[in-house]
């Protein structure tokens, strides 16, 4: 039978230490998601998505029952990406390095530099345009309403949980996510407006 | 009802409006807002960000990359006096302790000349009290310290949304001054100090308003730069972060004794 989550965590602290690798296996995919749209770039993901389990590993013993464990590692992985942010920020030769490979056209805007998604099967239905356009509102959302954006509309996460997340009240997480709604939607809505009117799905 | 608001809207996209059922009926007789609702809709339909394709065996390469790193970290271990605990007791653990804190701070605060709750917990001498405290305050500071990081880094170019940062402010400061006349009683002048000045930068952002002209984020940056809250808030974390794990090893110690 499979192992849940808190019987693999139960046998970790048991001594069992391989019994991780149940936890890598099963969650390391959605973690990389959250990372990746949250940081913009695989790199980055990839380096998030690394810490995240090592932090996850260092505080298991502090890891508590009546909580899911996802909701716990969504938590250390938000919080490793927002490390992560705030250290590219203040990384100046990131930013330059970014901007020449990129030749981004505002060298100024680039602080954080979302890579567009490279093209799939399942996104060709979305026109390179639009992806840029979501790429760059992205952007300018500040990193708490980043988190709350990319955990509501992308992960599909409640409200509690993103309050869990952001250590902050429902109220104050609904509000985080209509300002970056509204961010979204005057980045946005003039574009996809004249695809509909287009009468295709740009 | 009224037209719904545009956040009622969103909210209602998300599965998240309080009153549901009555704002689809409102939307069912009213075009002007069924039309709204059509464009957030498409609006939002049409945001996606897909993740790029990983490697079929990236599960596996990363626990390569892991193991090494994990086998050099201290293996996590159940902590003896948890292992007595069953899950659903410590759920009520956590109920009890949630509620020894609020009357704890509650007493201290709203009957400061009577026998406060604290000293009741004290005489009972029940253990553990001071190490839940530390882990609020520690998650406090947490919280804190993430609204300073990401204002102090905020671009000052043309007119600055503060807003989610001025709100996170908002939410902070009452929890903010329970804590700090808790040190102050508890007679802990240096928590007392930096959450008395932790106190004043939050009132400080919490009174902006949403948007505010680079060069007035720039004197806000530099209000809290000059007085070295982020590195205060930083070191006060991590020793009350610290006090908290010499609690637990006390019992923990405790504990094992009793077996």
């Amino acid at each position: 039978m499979e192992l849940t989550d808190r019987a693999a965590v139960d046998e970790v602290l048991a001594g069992k230490h391989e019994s991780f690798r149940v936890l890598v296996d099963r969650h390391s995919w959605k973690v990389f998601g959250l990372a990746y749209r949250m940081t913009g770039n695989e790199h980055d993901a990839d380096e998030v998505v690394q810490e995240t389990f090592l932090r996850c590993y260092k505080r298991l013993e502090s890891f508590e029952a009546r909580s899911s464990f996802s909701t716990w590692l969504y938590r250390i992985a938000s919080n490793c990406a927002l490390d992560l942010l705030a250290k590219r920020k203040q990384d100046k030769a990131h930013i330059v390095e970014h901007d020449s490979r990129d030749d981004h056209p505002n060298p100024e805007e680039s602080a954080l530099e979302y890579a567009s998604p490279q093209p799939g099967p399942e996104r060709m239905l979305l026109s390179a345009e639009l992806r840029q356009r979501v790429a760059d509102a992205m952007k300018r959302l500040t990193d708490v309403e980043r988190t709350a954006f990319v955990l509501r509309h992308f992960e599909g996460r409640s409200v509690s949980e993103i309050g869990n997340v952001l250590k902050v009240k429902d109220e104050a997480v609904k509000n985080t996510v209509f300002r970056a709604v509204k961010k979204m939607r005057t980045e946005l809505e003039p574009l996809i407006t004249a695809g509909r009117m287009q009468g295709g799905p740009r | 009802m009224n037209h719904p608001s545009e956040q009622d809207l969103v909210l209602y996209f998300y599965g998240d409006a309080p009153r549901a059922a009555a704002l689809e009926l409102h939307l069912a007789e009213c075009r002007q807002c069924a039309s709204e609702f059509a464009q957030l809709r498409a609006t939002l339909s049409a945001i996606d960000y897909p993740v790029p394709q990983r490697a079929a065996d990236y599960e596996a390469q990363l626990w390569s990359t892991l193991r090494p790193h994990l086998e050099k970290t201290e293996a996590p271990k159940v902590p003896a006096w948890a292992a007595l605990l069953h899950p659903r007791q410590w759920a009520i653990a956590g109920a009890v302790a949630a509620l020894i804190i609020a009357a704890f701070l509650a007493g201290r605060i709203t009957r400061p000349e009577k026998t406060t709750v604290m000293q009741v917990v004290n005489k009972q001498q029940t253990p553990g009290n001071d190490r839940v405290l530390m882990v609020a305050v520690g998650d406090h500071l947490d919280r804190t310290e993430m609204i300073l990081v990401e204002l102090v880094n905020t671009k000052t170019a043309g007119k600055v949304d503060i807003s989610a940062e001025r709100d996170l402010a908002q939410s902070l400061v009452n929890e903010n001054r329970l804590y700090r006349q808790t040190a102050q009683r508890d007679r802990d002048p240096e928590i007392a100090g930096v959450l008395d000045q932790v106190e004043r930068v939050l009132m400080d952002i919490a009174h902006h308003p949403d948007s505010v002209p680079g060069k007035e984020l720039e004197d806000l940056q530099q209000r809290i730069e000059s007085q070295g809250v982020l590195f205060k808030v930083r070191v006060i974390e991590s020793k009350v972060r610290a006090r908290s794990r010499a609690e637990m090893t006390q019992r923990k110690t405790a504990s094992d004794a009793k077996l």
